[in-house]
């Protein structure tokens, strides 16, 4: 049993985990590609719902906090042995490491080291050197990312639940679950100087209580247990549409006019269509942010374009027996309730992957961390160095061949 | 144009047969015998290929292997750089191993390889004598790499080759001699599957991460993001993965560790040691900038097809009275049928529409030049094929009047006392709608 167990440790902390995972995932997005155009749409729903393929993403974030956690206790001994408490498996934490018969002179070694813009650490008849910073903190931040990243994409995948809800003004939002509330206000400004959005929206809901809460679009607010994720404004008209034979029908009218320019379609009684668009005129102001707009109509029957013109805002248009007025019209949202804890994983992910990169680059570029130690061992009668470099390894190199000569020097000079 | 190709393709041969000589461990004789052997089997064995399967289909079959080669060279560098020497004895012991096999399969691998593409690129014409073409391209190429064996041996200095960079610089120049063929060329469908992965990836995570869409974000910022929606993203992608076997190639030689001299008590004789070892290193590295300018030019034959294409000046239609396009099948000139592309053009208002008819084998066919993709720069027609100006897609002439993909968009029509009818009123709606999403949607397919 505890074989078992150590290999299954020894295969989830294995560093090829993660290579391996992601070539799996490459060779199944290219079979996807071979019978469909839109393959990462498919591979997403075949992860999604597949047990095996949401283990293999669940193992890759196991796999990056064994690391983690190894890399944790390598780290700390790593720093025993700096400050000379520890040596056993020394040889495996450096680069170069050798054991040499010679005299080790430590205030020298000191001196020369700090010289050299080193960290000394002297201890009775060890000397430790270091100079720069570890990678150790960008690296535990890497791990977290990819820990996090996999958790978060795993469980996006497998519980994301989303709901599409049309949030229009003065109406009442009903959503599953959540108690009721009334959209209250909806505006949208702009914001000259935002660091990256043009617009801010504010929606207003209010409770039955009486209880108010804003949303606006970044970051997402939270209703209840899930997100609301704003997709597209709209406006909804009132319309009043009278046709010959039929009589006439009030209410407002759910479709996608907004931004202008953009056609939607009401259907009528029979074959007949009304295709209406917002009228857009110099210096207009943003019917959206203002409520008020007038609107272009052609009304078809089939293909075949019966009449179009004009409505004004609170005005009609009357022709062949067709009338429509345009008494009204709402601010609509149409919105996204999303119920996914994967995005929290997601965006700690890119936090933390933003944060080591950021202390990646100058540490390894302009401080990479430099390690020397010279060590007596009594027993074997012996002086036991080693060491090891992120960066600038060859400078750091010289001066440890050059130090390792001195040593061996001195014995000859002794005999 | 067919000497040109056959003529550089020979050169690439030549190229690729030295480099294999030159890695081998085998005897000289021995090896050229393997070669010639593999060089022939594939030439030969593309025939059958050529003969009994229809249209494209030998061309995509060869196409993929090419792709799955692009592949392995990703993976295999990426293994290397992971299996870097110093990562203990089981993977010294692996890599040795893999080495070993690669070694062998090498010399029988890329000439087969290559004997398959030059085939099709000479022989993959209709109009060609397939046996004759064959037996030409077999003695010229062992004409041309026995010349630039004799020539690379009268080099001061050889190159070094270590497997990866055997296979980096056989897999190149197996690229380059596709890149002479449209039909075989893989780094233009490479940045369109590149381009269409972006898009699709970065709308997923917009939308997983409820991230606001363009009508909210300011335009400096939604500029940056539609970088990644636009056609360049494509380029610079394949571009990236194009050239990343040498890339990986190069990070495995230029982290292969120094040998360790901390043992060596002479100042002078370690640094000696070591600038022999940095010596050795720097060496490698001359067989991946070789690469990297073999797949420089593959890069520019495929932007720069040297094909000419048949793409005759749009004749101006008229509507009739009834609001319909007559075009006679026969007429003077002009014949419809005789199995070339014809473009005409109508013009609407402020719309002006393209449109061809071509006679497929078995039917008349009439489509827009545009497809439902790409922004309408219009087809060309080759061997066998019309080709998307914009995306540079083959679309084999089998399935031109087919709608999907970048398949010309098909105009119904009717057909009666040798004429043509096309309803203008269809035309222009179906040439509005396309165009109008095709030109909003951001650099297309491509």
């Amino acid at each position: 049993m505890k074989r078992v167990l150590a290999t299954a440790v020894s295969i989830m902390s294995h560093r090829l985990l993660l290579p391996t995972v992601c070539v799996l995932f490459l060779f199944l997005y290219i079979a996807v590609a071979f019978f469909t155009d839109e393959a990462l749409v498919t591979l997403i729903q075949l992860i999604g719902h597949n047990p095996l393929a949401l283990v293999l993403l669940a193992l890759v974030a196991m796999n990056a906090l064994l690391g983690l956690i190894a890399d944790i206790r390598s780290w700390r001994i790593a720093g025993k042995a700096a400050a000379g408490l520890h040596s056993a498996g020394t040889e495996s934490n450096f680069y170069e490491a050798l054991a040499v018969s010679g005299r080790l002179d430590t205030d020298e070694t000191a001196r020369i080291l700090s010289a050299e813009g080193y960290q000394v650490t002297v201890r009775e008849g060890f000397v430790a050197a270091r100079r720069g910073w570890s990678l150790f903190l960008p690296r535990m931040l890497w791990r977290l990312t990819i820990c996090l990243l996999f958790v978060g994409v795993a469980l996006s995948l497998s519980l994301r639940q989303s709901q599409r809800v049309p949030l229009i003004e003065g109406e009442a939002l009903q959503i599953p679950g959540i108690p009721p509330r009334t959209v209250e206000r909806i505006t949208l400004e702009d914001v000259p100087g935002h660091w990256f959005l043009q617009r801010r929206l504010a929606i207003t809901l209010a409770g039955a209580d009486g209880q108010r809460d804003n949303y606006g679009i970044y970051p997402p607010g939270l209703l209840g247990p899930g997100f609301l994720y704003p997709r597209y404004l709209a406006v909804a008209p009132l319309l009043r549409i009278t046709e010959p034979g039929i009589g006439v029908s009030e209410g407002y009218q759910l479709i996608m006019l907004y931004p202008p320019g953009r056609e939607d379609v009401v259907a009528l009684s029979g074959d007949y269509r009304l295709k209406l668009v917002i009228l857009t005129r110099e210096g207009m102001a943003d019917p959206f942010a203002s409520g008020r707009f007038d609107l272009h109509v052609r009304l078809l029957k089939g293909d075949q374009l019966l009449f179009e013109g004009d409505v004004p805002f609170g005005g009609r248009f009357e022709s062949s027996g067709f009338a429509v007025e345009l008494l009204d019209a709402s601010r609509y949202v149409v919105t996204d309730f999303v119920n996914d804890y994967g995005v929290l994983c997601i965006w700690m992910a890119c936090v933390a992957a933003l944060l080591a990169v950021t202390l990646y680059l100058p540490l390894r570029f302009l401080w990479p961390h430099r390690f020397m130690f010279f060590s007596i061992d009594s027993e074997k009668m012996q002086i036991v160095s080693g060491c090891s470099s992120e960066g600038k390894s060859r400078q750091n190199k010289a001066l440890y061949y050059d130090l390792l000569d001195k040593i061996c020097r001195e014995e000859s000079r002794n005999r | 144009m067919i000497l040109r190709s056959a003529l550089s393709l020979a050169l690439l041969w030549g190229l690729l047969s030295c480099c294999l000589l030159a890695a081998g461990e085998t005897g000289r004789l021995r090896r050229r015998i393997v070669l010639a052997f593999s060089f022939t089997a594939g030439a030969v064995g593309m025939l059958p290929l050529l003969a009994s399967m229809p249209g494209d289909l030998p061309f995509a079959l060869l196409r993929m292997f090419i792709a799955a080669l692009l592949l392995a060279m990703v993976l295999v560098s990426s293994a290397a750089l992971l299996s870097a020497p110093g990562r203990g004895v089981r993977s010294t012991i692996w890599r040795e191993r893999c080495a070993g096999w690669g070694r062998k399969m090498a010399p029988v691998l890329f000439p087969a390889l290559n004997g398959a593409l030059a085939t099709a690129i000479l022989a993959g014409s209709p109009s060609t004598s397939r046996l004759t073409v064959v037996a030409v391209t077999v003695v010229t190429a062992f004409l041309v790499a026995s010349l630039v064996d004799l020539l690379i041996n009268m080099l001061p200095y050889r190159p070094r080759f270590t497997t990866l960079t055997l296979f980096l610089l056989a897999s190149s120049l197996l690229f380059c001699s596709a890149a002479f063929s449209p039909r075989l060329d893989l780094f233009a469908p490479l940045s369109m599957k590149i381009m269409k992965f972006t898009h699709d990836f970065l709308h997923q995570f917009m939308e997983s991460m409820l991230l606001p869409d363009h009508l909210f974000i300011n335009p400096p910022t939604w500029n940056f993001v539609g970088f990644f929606f636009s056609q360049e993203i494509g380029f610079w992608g394949a571009l990236l993965l194009w050239f990343a076997p040498v890339l990986l190639v190069c990070l495995v030689v230029s982290r292969t560790p120094l040998p360790s001299v901390a043992h060596v008590r002479q100042g002078a004789r370690r640094r000696s040691l070591i600038a022999a070892a940095l010596r050795e290193r720097r060496g490698l590295l001359i067989i991946p900038a070789v690469a990297a300018l073999v797949l420089a030019f593959s890069v520019y034959r495929s932007q720069f097809p040297d094909v000419l294409y048949w793409d005759p000046a749009p004749i101006a239609v008229e509507a009739t009275p009834a609001g319909d396009i007559a075009i006679p099948l026969k007429q003077g000139e002009l014949d419809l049928r005789d199995g070339k592309l014809h473009k005409f053009s109508y013009s609407q208002g402020s719309t002006l529409v393209r449109f061809f008819v071509l006679e497929r084998g078995d039917a008349v066919v009439v489509a827009l030049d545009a497809c439902a993709i790409c922004p309408p720069d219009g087809y060309g027609q080759g061997e066998g094929s019309v080709f998307c100006y914009y995306c540079k897609t083959l679309i084999p002439l089998e399935t031109v009047g087919r709608p999907g993909g970048c398949n010309p968009v098909p105009v119904p029509f009717t057909s009666s006392d040798q004429t043509l009818r096309i309803s203008t009123l269809q035309l222009v709606n179906l040439w509005n709608s396309t165009v109008q999403v095709t030109t909003k949607n951001a650099g297309g397919k491509r």
